[in-house]
């Protein structure tokens, strides 16, 4: 009955950009590959995307270029400042984990009008998983990161990792986080994915307990936007309106992911780096000889590999699951590092993450 | 294999799955796999599952999501079980799960007020448009990487 996300768009609305494989933390649940390497993009590279991304940026009322690790920052400013310089008309936004910003990084995202969005998993005992190269706790690190921004007026959003999600442990996360001024949080439930194997199977009552939790916390004390809650929530509100067919986009955004040595991949950031025998190495072209428009134009008409599969995998969802016009299908990444394959369907992401969620707030309104 | 620092994916091991995808399976399969086969081929295709097993896996019965929870029939600890209900959730419905979804949740005592409460948060957080609607805030203004979709007005 849902009529959303068929096919590839032909123009994103973001690309992201890898600036460095390197980050300076070692997350115990991290899922990137080469992360103590420090390969970085060349200003060539930067131009190369940047002729794509101006025309497309030009003719949007908004258009992202988001700079993703690695560790954004560990780029260093005034490289990171040469690889933004090519782009016109676009917001700028780093995902980072804090633990580099010091005032002149502040200028910087101040120059730059970067939106920050950093992570932090919680107290102190949540965010354990987050480690320093040495072993040590990150914590003290981001934590100054986070007090430095405030400090200097930049606003940030908040990316929260939950990996052993249940009841008890929502409440104390929401009150934790709204405290360090976000504009908004965003908790994701550990997924098995790139380099991290821990198993996340968690027990189905644990998760949705916990999302009832989240949903109550927030419902108690809304001073800031909770993604997953808010987004079950507009679901919820559009069924209730009977309109929910009208909330998927009509087609994928196809995401395209610029690795640091300029190759492409669509849809997943996560399967940059990895190769498989069967599927290569995930990637639609190279800008260093193919203008992007034209990787992401040939694989949104005429989708092959990995990606016709994973569109085979979308509809194969759209006709089994209840909750596609919640989800809009098992993420690529998530069917491959799960699954092996693109072509499957319910992956524990769906289960932790999107049908858990939504059980979660029926379960809050249900009292 | 992976080239980079981590361990090969699990790949699916269930031999019809594996027929179809090598061009070899029986008939009909495919149309499974495609939602468009007769609804008693999934009735064949789950002969061996547990009574009621299938209607969890397809989501066919909302009442049963519950049970499902506890039964531990589907919990997803034990990969080979992941494989079956991949397989077992592609093999269409018999009935409308997404119709009933929905009509589940227009059932919820108390969404509704909940919901209102939501659109008055946001309508608070944003300010009201000229046609009273309210106005979302867009993940992507912060998280354009991580979620597919924006809750920008469309």
């Amino acid at each position: 009955m849902y009529t959303g996300l068929r096919g590839l768009a032909s123009v994103p609305s973001y690309v992201i950009m890898q600036p460095t494989t390197l980050c300076n933390l070692d997350c115990v649940y991290c899922y990137l590959p080469h992360r103590a390497a420090n390969r970085r993009m060349t200003v060539e590279v930067a131009e190369a995307v940047a002729a794509t991304v101006n025309r497309w940026a030009a003719a949007a009322p908004r258009f992202s270029v988001v700079w993703h690790g690695g560790e954004p920052l560990a780029a260093g400013r005034d490289h990171l400042a040469a690889l933004m310089a090519p782009f016109r008309g676009v917001e700028h936004h780093i995902q980072t984990n804090a633990t580099l910003i010091d005032d002149a990084w502040c200028d910087f995202f101040l120059e730059h009008d970067v939106h920050i969005g950093l992570s932090i998993d919680g107290p102190r005992p949540a965010t354990v998983g987050r480690r320093l190269r040495s072993g040590g706790e990150a914590y003290d690190r981001i934590v100054a990161g986070i007090e430095t921004l405030r400090r200097r007026g930049v606003a940030f959003a908040i990316l929260a990792v939950v990996s052993d999600p249940g009841p008890g442990l929502a409440a104390p996360l929401y009150e934790f986080l709204a405290g360090l001024g976000p504009t908004i949080i965003a908790v994701n439930l550990e997924e098995q994915e790139g380099t991290n194997r821990r198993p996340n199977a968690y027990a189905p009552d644990r998760v949705r307990a916990f999302w009832a939790e989240l949903t109550a916390a927030w419902r108690r004390d809304p001073r800031v936007e909770v993604r997953e809650v808010e987004w079950a929530l507009r679901f919820a509100g559009a069924a209730l309106a009977g309109d929910a067919d009208d909330l998927l986009p009509r087609r994928h955004d196809p995401i395209p992911t610029i690795t640091y040595d300029g190759k492409v991949v669509l849809l997943s950031p996560e399967l940059a780096g990895f190769t498989s025998d069967r599927y290569g190495d995930f990637t639609a072209g190279s800008v260093r000889d193919t203008p992007l428009d034209e990787i992401v134009e040939r694989a949104a008409t005429h989708p092959t590999g990995w990606l016709a599969e994973y569109l085979a995998g979308v509809e194969a969802c759209r006709a089994s699951c209840a909750y596609f016009g919640f989800c809009g299908g098992a993420h690529a990444a998530n069917r491959y590092f799960e699954q092996g394959r693109f072509d499957t369907t319910r992956t524990r992401h769906c289960l932790n993450s999107r049908i858990a969620l939504l059980e979660g707030v029926l379960d809050h309104a249900r009292g | 294999m992976l080239e980079a620092d981590g361990p090969e994916p699990d790949v699916r091991t269930d031999a019809r799955l594996g027929e179809v995808l090598a061009g070899s399976a029986p008939a009909g399969y495919a149309e499974v796999l495609t939602g468009s086969a007769p609804a008693s081929y999934a009735e064949v295709l789950t002969d061996s599952a547990p009574a009621g097993y299938a209607e969890v896996l397809t989501d066919s019965a909302p009442a049963s999501y519950a049970e499902w929870q506890h039964s531990g029939a589907a919990t997803p600890a034990q990969p080979p079980e992941n494989r079956q209900e991949g397989v077992l959730a592609d093999t269409g419905v018999d009935l409308d799960p997404q119709v009933e979804l929905l009509d589940r949740l227009r059932r919820t005592p108390g969404l509704a007020a909940l919901v209102d409460e939501a659109v008055a948060t946001w309508r608070a957080r944003e300010g009201t448009s000229d046609d009273g609607t309210p106005g979302w805030r867009a993940f992507s203004d912060a998280f354009p990487t991580f979620w597919e979709f924006s809750n920008r007005p469309r």
